[in-house]
Protein backbone atom coordinates (compact mmCIF):
# COMPACT_ATOMS: atom_id res chain seq x y z
CA UNK A 1 0.00 0.00 0.00
CA UNK A 2 2.85 2.32 0.86
CA UNK A 3 4.40 1.74 -2.56
CA UNK A 4 1.09 2.26 -4.32
CA UNK A 5 0.74 5.64 -2.60
CA UNK A 6 4.32 6.46 -3.55
CA UNK A 7 3.61 5.72 -7.21
CA UNK A 8 0.34 7.67 -7.19
CA UNK A 9 2.03 10.73 -5.68
CA UNK A 10 4.52 10.86 -8.55
CA UNK A 11 1.82 11.27 -11.17
CA UNK A 12 1.33 14.91 -10.19
CA UNK A 13 4.96 15.62 -11.01
CA UNK A 14 4.80 14.40 -14.61
CA UNK A 15 5.22 17.36 -16.97
CA UNK A 16 2.56 16.22 -19.45
CA UNK A 17 -0.54 14.06 -19.59
CA UNK A 18 1.26 11.64 -21.92
CA UNK A 19 4.16 11.21 -19.50
CA UNK A 20 1.75 10.74 -16.60
CA UNK A 21 -0.20 8.17 -18.59
CA UNK A 22 2.96 6.21 -19.44
CA UNK A 23 4.09 6.28 -15.81
CA UNK A 24 0.64 5.19 -14.60
CA UNK A 25 0.46 2.34 -17.10
CA UNK A 26 3.83 1.04 -15.93
CA UNK A 27 2.61 1.18 -12.33
CA UNK A 28 -0.62 -0.58 -13.26
CA UNK A 29 1.32 -3.38 -14.94
CA UNK A 30 3.45 -3.73 -11.84
CA UNK A 31 0.38 -3.80 -9.58
CA UNK A 32 -1.18 -6.56 -11.70
CA UNK A 33 2.04 -8.59 -11.58
CA UNK A 34 2.26 -8.23 -7.80
CA UNK A 35 -1.40 -9.16 -7.41
CA UNK A 36 -0.92 -12.24 -9.56
CA UNK A 37 2.06 -13.37 -7.56
CA UNK A 38 0.10 -12.79 -4.34
CA UNK A 39 -2.70 -15.00 -5.68
CA UNK A 40 -0.27 -17.82 -6.30
CA UNK A 41 1.00 -18.81 -2.86
CA UNK A 42 3.56 -21.25 -4.16
CA UNK A 43 5.20 -18.54 -6.21
CA UNK A 44 6.22 -16.48 -3.19
CA UNK A 45 9.82 -16.41 -2.21
CA UNK A 46 13.02 -16.11 -4.07
CA UNK A 47 12.06 -18.29 -7.02
CA UNK A 48 9.23 -15.99 -7.94
CA UNK A 49 11.52 -13.05 -8.35
CA UNK A 50 12.73 -14.32 -11.68
CA UNK A 51 10.34 -14.30 -14.59
CA UNK A 52 11.14 -17.91 -15.40
CA UNK A 53 10.37 -18.96 -11.85
CA UNK A 54 7.07 -17.12 -11.86
CA UNK A 55 6.07 -18.62 -15.18
CA UNK A 56 7.02 -22.10 -14.02
CA UNK A 57 4.90 -21.64 -10.93
CA UNK A 58 2.04 -20.28 -13.00
CA UNK A 59 2.08 -23.25 -15.35
CA UNK A 60 2.23 -25.51 -12.35
CA UNK A 61 -0.90 -23.91 -10.98
CA UNK A 62 -2.72 -24.25 -14.27
CA UNK A 63 -2.41 -27.99 -14.39
CA UNK A 64 -5.34 -30.00 -15.64
CA UNK A 65 -5.99 -31.20 -12.14
CA UNK A 66 -6.87 -27.67 -11.08
CA UNK A 67 -9.13 -27.20 -14.06
CA UNK A 68 -10.96 -30.37 -13.12
CA UNK A 69 -11.98 -28.96 -9.77
CA UNK A 70 -12.77 -25.48 -11.06
CA UNK A 71 -16.36 -24.31 -10.92
CA UNK A 72 -18.23 -24.14 -14.21
CA UNK A 73 -17.92 -20.34 -14.59
CA UNK A 74 -14.17 -20.48 -13.87
CA UNK A 75 -13.66 -23.37 -16.25
CA UNK A 76 -15.72 -21.57 -18.88
CA UNK A 77 -13.75 -18.36 -18.34
CA UNK A 78 -10.48 -20.25 -18.71
CA UNK A 79 -11.75 -21.85 -21.91
CA UNK A 80 -12.83 -18.44 -23.22
CA UNK A 81 -9.35 -17.05 -22.49
CA UNK A 82 -7.68 -19.89 -24.36
CA UNK A 83 -10.09 -19.63 -27.30
CA UNK A 84 -9.64 -15.86 -27.60
CA UNK A 85 -5.88 -16.33 -27.34
CA UNK A 86 -5.94 -18.94 -30.10
CA UNK A 87 -8.07 -16.63 -32.23
CA UNK A 88 -5.62 -13.81 -31.60
CA UNK A 89 -2.68 -16.00 -32.64
CA UNK A 90 -4.50 -16.87 -35.84
CA UNK A 91 -5.36 -13.26 -36.60
CA UNK A 92 -1.79 -12.11 -36.05
CA UNK A 93 -0.31 -14.92 -38.14
CA UNK A 94 -2.87 -14.59 -40.95
CA UNK A 95 -2.52 -10.83 -41.35
CA UNK A 96 -5.70 -9.47 -39.77
CA UNK A 97 -5.78 -5.77 -38.86
CA UNK A 98 -3.48 -5.30 -35.91
CA UNK A 99 -6.13 -3.80 -33.68
CA UNK A 100 -8.52 -6.73 -33.93
CA UNK A 101 -6.80 -9.19 -31.57
CA UNK A 102 -6.41 -6.37 -29.07
CA UNK A 103 -10.07 -5.45 -29.37
CA UNK A 104 -11.02 -9.05 -28.66
CA UNK A 105 -8.63 -9.00 -25.71
CA UNK A 106 -10.18 -5.85 -24.30
CA UNK A 107 -13.66 -7.35 -24.73
CA UNK A 108 -12.51 -10.46 -22.89
CA UNK A 109 -11.02 -8.41 -20.06
CA UNK A 110 -14.23 -6.43 -19.75
CA UNK A 111 -16.31 -9.60 -19.80
CA UNK A 112 -14.15 -11.31 -17.17
CA UNK A 113 -14.28 -8.24 -14.93
CA UNK A 114 -18.08 -8.20 -15.28
CA UNK A 115 -18.26 -11.91 -14.49
CA UNK A 116 -16.15 -11.36 -11.39
CA UNK A 117 -18.32 -8.49 -10.22
CA UNK A 118 -21.69 -10.14 -10.84
CA UNK A 119 -23.30 -11.79 -7.78
CA UNK A 120 -22.97 -15.27 -9.26
CA UNK A 121 -24.06 -17.18 -6.19
CA UNK A 122 -27.27 -15.22 -5.91
CA UNK A 123 -27.89 -15.54 -9.61
CA UNK A 124 -27.51 -19.30 -9.29
CA UNK A 125 -29.68 -19.77 -6.25
CA UNK A 126 -32.36 -17.08 -6.33
CA UNK A 127 -35.09 -18.45 -8.61
CA UNK A 128 -37.16 -15.28 -8.41
CA UNK A 129 -34.23 -13.10 -9.40
CA UNK A 130 -33.55 -15.37 -12.35
CA UNK A 131 -37.17 -15.09 -13.49
CA UNK A 132 -37.20 -11.32 -13.17
CA UNK A 133 -33.95 -11.03 -15.07
CA UNK A 134 -35.32 -13.30 -17.82
CA UNK A 135 -38.25 -10.97 -18.20
CA UNK A 136 -35.99 -7.92 -18.16
CA UNK A 137 -33.62 -9.32 -20.77
CA UNK A 138 -36.55 -10.37 -22.96
CA UNK A 139 -37.97 -6.86 -22.73
CA UNK A 140 -34.59 -5.33 -23.55
CA UNK A 141 -34.23 -7.56 -26.56
CA UNK A 142 -37.65 -6.55 -27.78
CA UNK A 143 -36.79 -2.90 -27.18
CA UNK A 144 -33.64 -3.36 -29.27
CA UNK A 145 -35.91 -3.86 -32.30
CA UNK A 146 -36.45 -0.11 -32.19
CA UNK A 147 -32.78 0.41 -33.08
CA UNK A 148 -32.04 1.14 -36.66
CA UNK A 149 -30.86 -1.84 -38.69
CA UNK A 150 -27.35 -1.52 -40.11
CA UNK A 151 -27.15 -2.02 -43.82
CA UNK A 152 -25.57 -5.31 -44.81
CA UNK A 153 -25.50 -6.58 -41.24
CA UNK A 154 -27.87 -8.89 -39.41
CA UNK A 155 -29.41 -8.00 -36.09
CA UNK A 156 -29.45 -4.69 -34.28
CA UNK A 157 -26.30 -2.95 -33.15
CA UNK A 158 -26.23 -0.93 -29.98
CA UNK A 159 -23.76 1.94 -29.78
CA UNK A 160 -22.16 2.35 -26.35
CA UNK A 161 -19.79 5.24 -26.93
CA UNK A 162 -16.94 4.01 -29.10
CA UNK A 163 -18.07 0.40 -28.80
CA UNK A 164 -20.82 -1.24 -30.84
CA UNK A 165 -22.37 -4.45 -29.58
CA UNK A 166 -24.95 -6.79 -31.01
CA UNK A 167 -27.85 -7.04 -28.60
CA UNK A 168 -28.80 -10.56 -29.63
CA UNK A 169 -25.39 -12.06 -28.79
CA UNK A 170 -25.29 -10.17 -25.54
CA UNK A 171 -28.75 -10.99 -24.25
CA UNK A 172 -30.06 -14.25 -25.72
CA UNK A 173 -27.55 -16.72 -24.18
CA UNK A 174 -27.96 -15.25 -20.70
CA UNK A 175 -31.74 -15.04 -21.04
CA UNK A 176 -32.03 -18.62 -22.17
CA UNK A 177 -29.93 -19.91 -19.28
CA UNK A 178 -31.64 -17.68 -16.74
CA UNK A 179 -34.99 -19.06 -17.82
CA UNK A 180 -33.89 -22.53 -16.67
CA UNK A 181 -35.30 -23.28 -13.28
CA UNK A 182 -32.60 -24.45 -10.89
CA UNK A 183 -32.91 -28.11 -9.93
CA UNK A 184 -34.50 -28.45 -6.53
CA UNK A 185 -36.40 -25.17 -6.75
CA UNK A 186 -39.92 -25.91 -5.62
CA UNK A 187 -41.67 -22.56 -5.95
CA UNK A 188 -43.00 -22.40 -9.52
CA UNK A 189 -45.50 -19.61 -8.89
CA UNK A 190 -43.48 -17.02 -10.80
CA UNK A 191 -42.27 -19.24 -13.63
CA UNK A 192 -44.57 -17.40 -16.00
CA UNK A 193 -42.23 -14.42 -15.81
CA UNK A 194 -39.36 -16.33 -17.35
CA UNK A 195 -41.70 -17.87 -19.91
CA UNK A 196 -42.88 -14.38 -20.82
CA UNK A 197 -39.26 -13.26 -21.11
CA UNK A 198 -38.56 -16.11 -23.54
CA UNK A 199 -41.68 -15.24 -25.52
CA UNK A 200 -40.61 -11.60 -25.79
CA UNK A 201 -37.18 -12.72 -26.92
CA UNK A 202 -38.75 -14.93 -29.57
CA UNK A 203 -40.81 -12.01 -30.83
CA UNK A 204 -37.68 -9.86 -30.97
CA UNK A 205 -35.69 -12.52 -32.82
CA UNK A 206 -38.53 -13.01 -35.26
CA UNK A 207 -38.76 -9.27 -35.85
CA UNK A 208 -35.00 -9.07 -36.39
CA UNK A 209 -35.05 -12.09 -38.72
CA UNK A 210 -32.69 -14.24 -36.68
CA UNK A 211 -33.71 -17.82 -37.53
CA UNK A 212 -30.39 -19.24 -36.34
CA UNK A 213 -30.90 -17.97 -32.81
CA UNK A 214 -34.56 -19.06 -32.84
CA UNK A 215 -33.47 -22.52 -33.93
CA UNK A 216 -30.92 -22.69 -31.13
CA UNK A 217 -33.48 -21.45 -28.64
CA UNK A 218 -35.93 -24.08 -29.78
CA UNK A 219 -33.37 -26.86 -29.52
CA UNK A 220 -32.26 -25.85 -26.04
CA UNK A 221 -35.87 -25.60 -24.84
CA UNK A 222 -36.63 -28.94 -26.44
CA UNK A 223 -33.69 -30.55 -24.65
CA UNK A 224 -34.83 -28.97 -21.40
CA UNK A 225 -38.38 -30.19 -21.81
CA UNK A 226 -37.07 -33.69 -22.60
CA UNK A 227 -35.25 -33.71 -19.26
CA UNK A 228 -38.34 -32.46 -17.42
CA UNK A 229 -41.34 -34.02 -19.12
CA UNK A 230 -43.79 -32.53 -16.62
CA UNK A 231 -42.85 -28.98 -17.68
CA UNK A 232 -45.28 -28.66 -20.57
CA UNK A 233 -44.78 -24.92 -20.96
CA UNK A 234 -41.20 -25.45 -22.07
CA UNK A 235 -42.27 -27.95 -24.70
CA UNK A 236 -44.75 -25.43 -26.01
CA UNK A 237 -42.13 -22.68 -26.03
CA UNK A 238 -39.72 -24.96 -27.88
CA UNK A 239 -42.32 -25.65 -30.56
CA UNK A 240 -43.06 -21.93 -30.86
CA UNK A 241 -39.36 -21.11 -31.22
CA UNK A 242 -38.90 -23.70 -33.95
CA UNK A 243 -41.99 -22.45 -35.73
CA UNK A 244 -40.74 -18.87 -35.51
CA UNK A 245 -37.35 -20.04 -36.84
CA UNK A 246 -39.06 -21.51 -39.86
CA UNK A 247 -41.10 -18.39 -40.45
CA UNK A 248 -38.24 -15.93 -40.04
CA UNK A 249 -36.00 -17.95 -42.34
CA UNK A 250 -38.24 -16.71 -45.17
CA UNK A 251 -36.94 -13.17 -44.61
CA UNK A 252 -33.38 -14.13 -43.80
CA UNK A 253 -30.46 -13.51 -46.09
CA UNK A 254 -27.07 -15.14 -45.80
CA UNK A 255 -24.68 -12.49 -44.39
CA UNK A 256 -21.76 -11.37 -46.54
CA UNK A 257 -18.70 -13.34 -45.53
CA UNK A 258 -16.11 -11.29 -43.70
CA UNK A 259 -12.55 -12.47 -43.22
CA UNK A 260 -11.58 -13.16 -39.59
CA UNK A 261 -15.24 -12.91 -38.55
CA UNK A 262 -17.11 -15.64 -40.41
CA UNK A 263 -16.01 -19.21 -41.10
CA UNK A 264 -12.72 -18.68 -39.31
CA UNK A 265 -11.94 -22.40 -39.13
CA UNK A 266 -12.43 -22.77 -42.87
CA UNK A 267 -10.31 -19.71 -43.44
CA UNK A 268 -7.51 -21.16 -41.29
CA UNK A 269 -7.69 -24.35 -43.30
CA UNK A 270 -7.93 -22.83 -46.76
CA UNK A 271 -5.32 -20.12 -46.33
CA UNK A 272 -2.61 -22.71 -46.27
CA UNK A 273 -1.93 -22.00 -42.63
CA UNK A 274 0.09 -24.62 -40.88
CA UNK A 275 -1.61 -27.76 -39.75
CA UNK A 276 -0.70 -26.89 -36.18
CA UNK A 277 -2.60 -23.60 -36.42
CA UNK A 278 -5.65 -25.27 -37.92
CA UNK A 279 -5.53 -27.89 -35.17
CA UNK A 280 -5.23 -25.14 -32.61
CA UNK A 281 -8.32 -23.44 -33.98
CA UNK A 282 -10.30 -26.67 -33.95
CA UNK A 283 -9.20 -27.37 -30.38
CA UNK A 284 -10.19 -23.86 -29.38
CA UNK A 285 -13.64 -24.30 -30.90
CA UNK A 286 -14.10 -27.54 -29.00
CA UNK A 287 -12.90 -25.83 -25.85
CA UNK A 288 -15.92 -23.55 -25.97
CA UNK A 289 -18.12 -26.49 -25.02
CA UNK A 290 -15.77 -27.87 -22.39
CA UNK A 291 -17.66 -26.75 -19.23
CA UNK A 292 -20.32 -29.43 -19.75
CA UNK A 293 -17.62 -32.11 -19.62
CA UNK A 294 -17.10 -31.48 -15.91
CA UNK A 295 -20.40 -29.93 -14.81
CA UNK A 296 -23.83 -31.28 -15.54
CA UNK A 297 -25.50 -28.00 -14.77
CA UNK A 298 -23.51 -26.39 -17.60
CA UNK A 299 -24.97 -28.73 -20.21
CA UNK A 300 -27.42 -26.17 -21.58
CA UNK A 301 -24.65 -23.59 -21.84
CA UNK A 302 -22.49 -25.97 -23.78
CA UNK A 303 -25.40 -27.17 -25.89
CA UNK A 304 -26.24 -23.61 -26.86
CA UNK A 305 -22.66 -22.69 -27.71
CA UNK A 306 -22.08 -25.98 -29.50
CA UNK A 307 -25.05 -25.01 -31.66
CA UNK A 308 -23.53 -21.56 -32.26
CA UNK A 309 -20.22 -23.16 -33.22
CA UNK A 310 -22.00 -25.59 -35.53
CA UNK A 311 -23.96 -22.83 -37.26
CA UNK A 312 -20.81 -20.75 -37.55
CA UNK A 313 -19.08 -23.44 -39.63
CA UNK A 314 -21.19 -22.87 -42.76
CA UNK A 315 -21.30 -19.14 -41.99
CA UNK A 316 -24.86 -18.76 -40.70
CA UNK A 317 -23.41 -17.07 -37.63
CA UNK A 318 -20.02 -15.42 -37.00
CA UNK A 319 -17.42 -17.67 -35.39
CA UNK A 320 -17.63 -17.01 -31.66
CA UNK A 321 -14.51 -16.12 -29.64
CA UNK A 322 -12.04 -17.11 -32.35
CA UNK A 323 -13.16 -14.50 -34.85
CA UNK A 324 -13.29 -10.76 -34.43
CA UNK A 325 -16.32 -9.81 -32.34
CA UNK A 326 -16.63 -8.60 -28.79
CA UNK A 327 -20.36 -9.31 -28.57
CA UNK A 328 -19.82 -13.07 -28.79
CA UNK A 329 -17.09 -12.91 -26.13
CA UNK A 330 -19.30 -10.88 -23.82
CA UNK A 331 -22.26 -13.17 -24.50
CA UNK A 332 -20.27 -16.32 -23.79
CA UNK A 333 -18.63 -15.11 -20.59
CA UNK A 334 -21.68 -13.35 -19.16
CA UNK A 335 -23.87 -16.38 -19.81
CA UNK A 336 -21.55 -18.33 -17.49
CA UNK A 337 -22.96 -16.23 -14.66
CA UNK A 338 -26.47 -17.31 -15.63
CA UNK A 339 -25.84 -21.02 -15.11
CA UNK A 340 -28.18 -22.63 -12.60
CA UNK A 341 -26.32 -23.55 -9.43
CA UNK A 342 -25.08 -27.10 -8.94
CA UNK A 343 -25.82 -27.11 -5.23
CA UNK A 344 -29.54 -26.76 -5.74
CA UNK A 345 -30.19 -30.42 -6.42
CA UNK A 346 -32.37 -31.55 -3.57
CA UNK A 347 -30.55 -34.27 -1.64
CA UNK A 348 -32.38 -37.54 -1.38
CA UNK A 349 -33.92 -38.46 1.96
CA UNK A 350 -31.83 -41.61 2.22
CA UNK A 351 -28.49 -39.80 2.45
CA UNK A 352 -28.91 -36.12 3.22
CA UNK A 353 -25.66 -35.88 5.19
CA UNK A 354 -23.56 -37.68 2.62
CA UNK A 355 -24.96 -35.43 -0.06
CA UNK A 356 -24.08 -32.33 1.93
CA UNK A 357 -20.55 -33.48 2.66
CA UNK A 358 -19.58 -34.45 -0.86
CA UNK A 359 -18.26 -31.77 -3.22
CA UNK A 360 -21.00 -30.54 -5.58
CA UNK A 361 -19.41 -31.77 -8.81
CA UNK A 362 -18.85 -35.28 -7.47
CA UNK A 363 -22.24 -35.38 -5.79
CA UNK A 364 -24.11 -34.79 -9.00
CA UNK A 365 -22.01 -37.24 -10.99
CA UNK A 366 -22.02 -40.24 -8.68
CA UNK A 367 -25.32 -39.97 -6.90
CA UNK A 368 -27.02 -42.89 -8.64
CA UNK A 369 -24.36 -45.62 -8.70
CA UNK A 370 -23.13 -44.87 -5.15
CA UNK A 371 -26.62 -45.14 -3.80
CA UNK A 372 -27.14 -48.50 -5.39
CA UNK A 373 -23.78 -49.92 -4.32
CA UNK A 374 -23.96 -48.79 -0.71
CA UNK A 375 -24.86 -51.68 1.63
CA UNK A 376 -28.03 -51.10 3.62
CA UNK B 1 20.30 -14.35 5.08
CA UNK B 2 19.68 -12.33 1.95
CA UNK B 3 21.75 -13.21 -1.06
CA UNK B 4 22.82 -10.21 -3.11
CA UNK B 5 22.82 -10.87 -6.83
CA UNK B 6 24.85 -8.99 -9.40
CA UNK B 7 22.72 -5.95 -10.29
CA UNK B 8 21.08 -5.71 -13.70
CA UNK B 9 21.72 -2.81 -16.07
CA UNK B 10 18.52 -1.14 -14.94
CA UNK B 11 19.50 -1.55 -11.30
CA UNK B 12 22.92 -0.08 -12.06
CA UNK B 13 21.29 2.89 -13.80
CA UNK B 14 19.11 3.54 -10.75
CA UNK B 15 22.04 3.14 -8.38
CA UNK B 16 24.06 5.53 -10.49
CA UNK B 17 21.39 8.21 -10.28
CA UNK B 18 21.21 7.76 -6.52
CA UNK B 19 24.99 7.72 -6.18
CA UNK B 20 25.30 10.96 -8.14
CA UNK B 21 22.68 12.54 -5.89
CA UNK B 22 24.87 11.85 -2.83
CA UNK B 23 23.06 12.89 0.34
CA UNK B 24 20.16 14.44 -1.53
CA UNK B 25 16.78 12.75 -1.62
CA UNK B 26 15.44 11.78 -5.04
CA UNK B 27 11.87 11.01 -6.08
CA UNK B 28 10.57 8.14 -8.16
CA UNK B 29 9.63 10.10 -11.27
CA UNK B 30 13.01 11.88 -11.38
CA UNK B 31 14.89 8.60 -11.00
CA UNK B 32 12.83 6.97 -13.75
CA UNK B 33 13.50 9.91 -16.08
CA UNK B 34 17.21 10.12 -15.37
CA UNK B 35 17.83 6.39 -15.42
CA UNK B 36 15.58 6.14 -18.50
CA UNK B 37 13.59 3.21 -17.22
CA UNK B 38 9.88 2.66 -16.94
CA UNK B 39 7.94 2.92 -13.71
CA UNK B 40 7.03 -0.77 -13.82
CA UNK B 41 10.75 -1.59 -13.74
CA UNK B 42 11.79 1.12 -11.30
CA UNK B 43 9.58 0.33 -8.34
CA UNK B 44 10.41 -3.38 -8.02
CA UNK B 45 14.07 -2.31 -7.98
CA UNK B 46 13.43 0.30 -5.32
CA UNK B 47 11.45 -2.20 -3.26
CA UNK B 48 14.24 -4.76 -3.46
CA UNK B 49 17.01 -2.30 -2.71
CA UNK B 50 15.13 -0.99 0.30
CA UNK B 51 14.46 -4.52 1.54
CA UNK B 52 18.18 -5.27 1.22
CA UNK B 53 19.03 -2.17 3.23
CA UNK B 54 20.91 -0.45 0.44
CA UNK B 55 18.36 2.27 0.11
CA UNK B 56 16.40 4.32 2.57
CA UNK B 57 13.03 5.86 1.85
CA UNK B 58 11.10 8.62 3.58
CA UNK B 59 7.85 10.47 3.03
CA UNK B 60 8.31 14.15 2.24
CA UNK B 61 5.61 16.78 2.26
CA UNK B 62 5.14 18.33 -1.17
CA UNK B 63 6.02 22.06 -1.35
CA UNK B 64 2.96 22.55 -3.57
CA UNK B 65 -0.18 22.88 -1.45
CA UNK B 66 -2.83 20.23 -2.06
CA UNK B 67 -0.45 17.64 -3.42
CA UNK B 68 0.15 14.37 -1.58
CA UNK B 69 3.42 13.61 0.22
CA UNK B 70 6.09 12.03 -1.97
CA UNK B 71 8.33 9.08 -1.35
CA UNK B 72 11.99 10.07 -1.52
CA UNK B 73 15.01 7.78 -1.72
CA UNK B 74 18.74 7.86 -1.15
CA UNK B 75 21.52 5.33 -0.68
CA UNK B 76 22.42 4.13 2.79
CA UNK B 77 26.01 3.76 3.95
CA UNK B 78 25.76 0.05 3.21
CA UNK B 79 24.47 0.86 -0.26
CA UNK B 80 27.35 3.22 -0.95
CA UNK B 81 29.86 0.65 0.23
CA UNK B 82 28.25 -2.02 -1.92
CA UNK B 83 28.32 0.32 -4.91
CA UNK B 84 31.95 1.23 -4.32
CA UNK B 85 32.82 -2.47 -4.43
CA UNK B 86 31.43 -2.84 -7.92
CA UNK B 87 34.22 -0.93 -9.59
CA UNK B 88 34.30 -1.80 -13.25
CA UNK B 89 30.60 -2.63 -13.66
CA UNK B 90 29.71 0.78 -12.30
CA UNK B 91 32.14 2.52 -14.61
CA UNK B 92 30.69 0.67 -17.59
CA UNK B 93 27.18 1.70 -16.59
CA UNK B 94 28.36 5.29 -16.25
CA UNK B 95 29.93 5.13 -19.72
CA UNK B 96 26.73 3.72 -21.21
CA UNK B 97 24.70 6.45 -19.61
CA UNK B 98 27.08 9.10 -20.87
CA UNK B 99 26.98 7.66 -24.40
CA UNK B 100 23.19 7.57 -24.33
CA UNK B 101 23.02 11.19 -23.25
CA UNK B 102 25.43 12.45 -25.88
CA UNK B 103 24.23 10.39 -28.86
CA UNK B 104 21.31 12.21 -30.55
CA UNK B 105 18.54 10.10 -31.98
CA UNK B 106 16.62 10.84 -35.20
CA UNK B 107 14.00 12.64 -33.17
CA UNK B 108 16.61 14.91 -31.70
CA UNK B 109 16.32 13.50 -28.23
CA UNK B 110 18.78 11.43 -26.31
CA UNK B 111 18.77 7.84 -27.44
CA UNK B 112 18.17 5.20 -24.88
CA UNK B 113 20.54 2.35 -24.30
CA UNK B 114 19.24 1.27 -20.95
CA UNK B 115 15.52 1.27 -21.72
CA UNK B 116 13.81 -1.75 -20.33
CA UNK B 117 11.80 -3.98 -22.60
Amino acid sequence: MQWARAMAAELDEAPSAKAACGFALGCLGLALRLRLSALLPSSSGRGARSKAGALANLSGRLRLQHLRHATAPRLGAACACLAVLAGGVFMVSAGAPKAWPWMNGVSLAFALASLALLPRQRLQTDARLRERLSLLLGSLLLASCALEASEGLNGRWLRLGPVTVQAVWLLVPSLLLLSARPAGATDCSHAHRSHLGVLLAMAALWAQAEPSWLLLMGLVLLARSACRPHHRAETLLACLALLAAGLSSQNWRMPTRQAFVDQVLLQAWSQGSSLVLSGLMLAALLMIVLPAWRHRHAREHSLLWAGVVLLSLPGFLPTPLLGMGGSAILGYVLSLAALPGPGLHAPSRAQPQAAQQAPPARRERHRGPRHRLRPR
Amino acid sequence: MTRTRAPSQQALAVLLVLADAGEEWRHGYDIATQADIKSGTLYPLLMRLEAQGQLQAVWQESPTPGRPPRHAYRLTEAGRAWLAGMGEALEQARARRHAAQTQPSWAGTAASSTRSS
